[in-house]
């Protein structure tokens, strides 16, 4: 029997059997759509998250005294800075005090992270900033601070809560007591999508002087910015700072950071999967019942095919081929309905938890689960189908 | 004439409800090409398994069956289904039509396994339901057909590959006298015209009777034969 034939033969067969045969899709379909929906989620967060690395610029490097977060409890010091500027290929090293403050702004109190920065070396590090209203900060200011867009209008607030020259209080907590300052805004920044580690939407930037005698720093600074003087060098510059600074620091570059983020989306995006991946297995299992169910009914047509000259060969691929084109046409519409499913996660998500997911379907996905369906089909009609294949054809002829 | 068949010492055995059943026992026959034969016998007398062993459909516990001198369990079951194709046709009680196939689609059915291609298919069983006289109900389904038409699309299916053989088990037994006598005149005009040799079981002495051999058989044996015109 020819293929077209076989398919066609066995696709009459569905025909005849709608209602169950939709089930079955049903059950494809629930576990590709999941698989689908999952998949492009995670692939989202990746593209998002390296999106935003690529702010950071490929030959930044990020040091921090060891672990994520701000004001984690380590320092580095102005002396770790100096011996970081001696190291081959450092273009720009930069220091960074970074650390939450209670802060009121136009009559709301908020914890806030400021960040003391050297403008001039910093911005060249954070490319994106650009500034909306007013000014950057200067390297002298002791009195000037500048918002980023997220502080002064933070999301959901029609009006904007601060302008240029605004006063705005923070207050922190030290060993002596209670601590206040006064900063007047300098400047306003747009909107940048933020970047990673710092996002500067959410931060109050003030010079690296005047947070030094906020905090009450001394010599210790919080994270040092540095920039390699071209990509082949980001590793050795990367290799240098940790000899020099030793284990405890934790030196971070585009590169690292990229690649700990697609470990992580990875291993989301295994797991999830492995998850969905589950109800296909059931999906599958369905089909096994169904289509030993439909073998056991047709046992008669199955006779008469054989008795007209079928090989059990032919029998087994018609059989197979319904078992295919139930995970096909599942995977497929599986696709169809996972995009769906996936915009819809991501509104709820948006909605209740105010996080951005935007779900990207790429064609390896599509194919990926159009293929897992398909094979499931085909591994859960294995068994139906021969069966099928090995009926006794007398016997077969005589069934009722 | 040339032989055709030739079976020699067939036995069949199977177990039913736990006992060993001997549905043939020892039956050797030699048949002509272009014969019209029927096989009588009461109900359990081995009709239908010999014809099934006649037709490649079962193989015999012992003994051995020759088609065109072949020796059928030399053949692998691939090519026993081959041979039901090209060399045999049946025609069942209960026509054992698809169901959910218009009488075009069951007639081709013995050409899609042959992998004759679609437009010779076509062409060729809408010959064949014309030659048993369905030429204006092709495109219907076995439920909305007669029984004596049902009958008349087997037998189109029976003749689709142009077989040499065409073997009928009880082929009148569900229809009423006048129609299965209407089937049987057909088989024999084709008998006559294209000289296939036609096995009929039965154990309907009317059908019998317009056979030109019958071979009776009674449990599992061949226990007489008669030939018209002879008494």
């Amino acid at each position: 029997m020819k293929t077209l034939d076989t398919l066609l033969y066995a696709l009459d067969g569905v025909r005849e059997r709608k209602f169950r045969f939709a089930l079955n899709i049903i059950g494809i379909l629930i576990g590709g759509a999941a698989i689908t929906s999952l998949l492009a989620i995670t692939q989202g967060v990746n593209r998002d998250i390296s999106e935003q690395m690529e702010l950071l610029g490929p030959t930044t490097i990020a040091i921090t005294p060891g672990g994520f977060g701000y004001g984690g409890k380590g320092f580095l010091t102005m002396r770790d800075l100096e011996r970081v500027k001696r190291i081959p290929h450092v273009a720009l090293a930069t220091p960074i005090i970074s650390m939450s403050a209670t802060v009121t702004i136009g009559g709301r109190t908020g914890v806030v992270p400021i960040v003391g920065v050297v403008p001039e070396e910093y911005l060249q590090v954070i490319r994106n900033i650009e500034v909306a209203e007013g000014r950057f900060i200067r390297r002298g200011d002791m009195a000037a601070a500048v918002l980023g867009a997220n502080i002064a209008q933070p999301p959901g607030e029609e009006e904007s809560i601060a302008d240029v020259g605004s006063r705005i209080i923070v207050t922190i907590k030290t060993e002596e007591g209670i601590k206040r300052a006064t900063y007047r805004v300098a400047g306003i920044l747009k909107e940048t999508g933020g970047a990673f580690i710092i996002s500067p939407d959410d931060v109050i930037y003030i010079s690296l002087r005047a947070a030094q005698q906020l905090f009450d720093m001394g010599n210790k600074i919080h994270r040092i910015a540095v920039e390699a003087d071209s990509i082949e060098n980001v590793d050795y510059v990367v290799d240098a700072i940790e000899d020099e600074l030793g284990e405890s620091v934790l030196v971070i570059s585009a590169g690292f950071v990229r690649e700990t983020v697609g470990r992580i989306t990875t291993s989301l995006q295994v797991l999830l999967g492995g998850v969905a991946a589950i109800s296909l297995i059931v999906a599958g299992i369905g089909i096994v019942n169904t289509m030993t169910i439909s073998v056991m009914e047709r046992t008669r047509e199955i006779g008469i095919l054989k008795a007209v000259g079928a090989k059990n060969r032919d029998v087994l691929l018609i059989f197979l081929s319904e078992a295919f084109i139930t995970g096909f046409l599942g995977g497929v519409l599986g696709v169809l309905s996972g995009i769906f499913l996936g915009q819809v996660i991501s509104s709820i998500a948006q909605l209740t938890y105010n996080i951005v997911l935007s779900p990207y379907i790429t064609p390896t996905i599509c194919v990926t689960v159009i293929l897992f369906s398909s094979i499931t089909g085909v591994l859960s009609g294995l068994y139906p189908a021969w069966r099928a294949a090995n009926l006794n054809p007398v016997e077969a002829l005589r069934y009722e | 004439m040339t032989e055709i068949i030739r079976a020699e010492g067939l036995v069949k055995e199977y177990i039913q409800g736990g006992r060993p059943v001997r549905a043939l026992d020892g039956v050797d026959l030699v048949i002509e090409e272009g014969e019209f034969l029927a096989i009588m016998g009461p109900s359990g007398s081995g009709k239908s398994t010999l014809l099934h062993i006649l037709g490649a459909l079962d193989r015999p516990t012992e003994g051995r069956i020759l088609i065109r001198g072949v020796d059928l369990s030399k053949l692998s079951d691939m090519e026993l289904a081959e041979l039901r194709n090209r060399e045999i046709g049946f025609v069942f009680q209960f026509f054992n039509l698809i169901p959910r196939m218009d009488a075009l689609s069951n007639v081709e059915l013995p050409l899609a396994i042959a992998g004759v291609p679609r437009e010779e298919r076509r062409r060729r069983a809408m010959e064949l339901l014309k030659l048993v006289g369905l030429g204006d109900r092709m495109t219907h389904k076995p439920n909305e057909l007669s029984g004596g038409e049902q009958q008349r699309v087997a037998i189109a299916r029976a003749l689709a590959n142009d077989p040499s053989i065409i073997l009928c088990d009880e082929p009148t037994g569900n229809l009423d006298s006048k129609t299965g006598e209407e089937v049987i005149r057909l088989m024999k005009e084709l008998n006559l015209e294209s000289g296939k040799t036609f096995i009929i079981v039965t154990h309907d002495p009317a059908v019998a009777q317009m056979t030109e051999r019958i071979l009776y058989l009674h449990d599992g044996r061949i226990v007489g034969e008669k030939r018209r015109g002879m008494p």
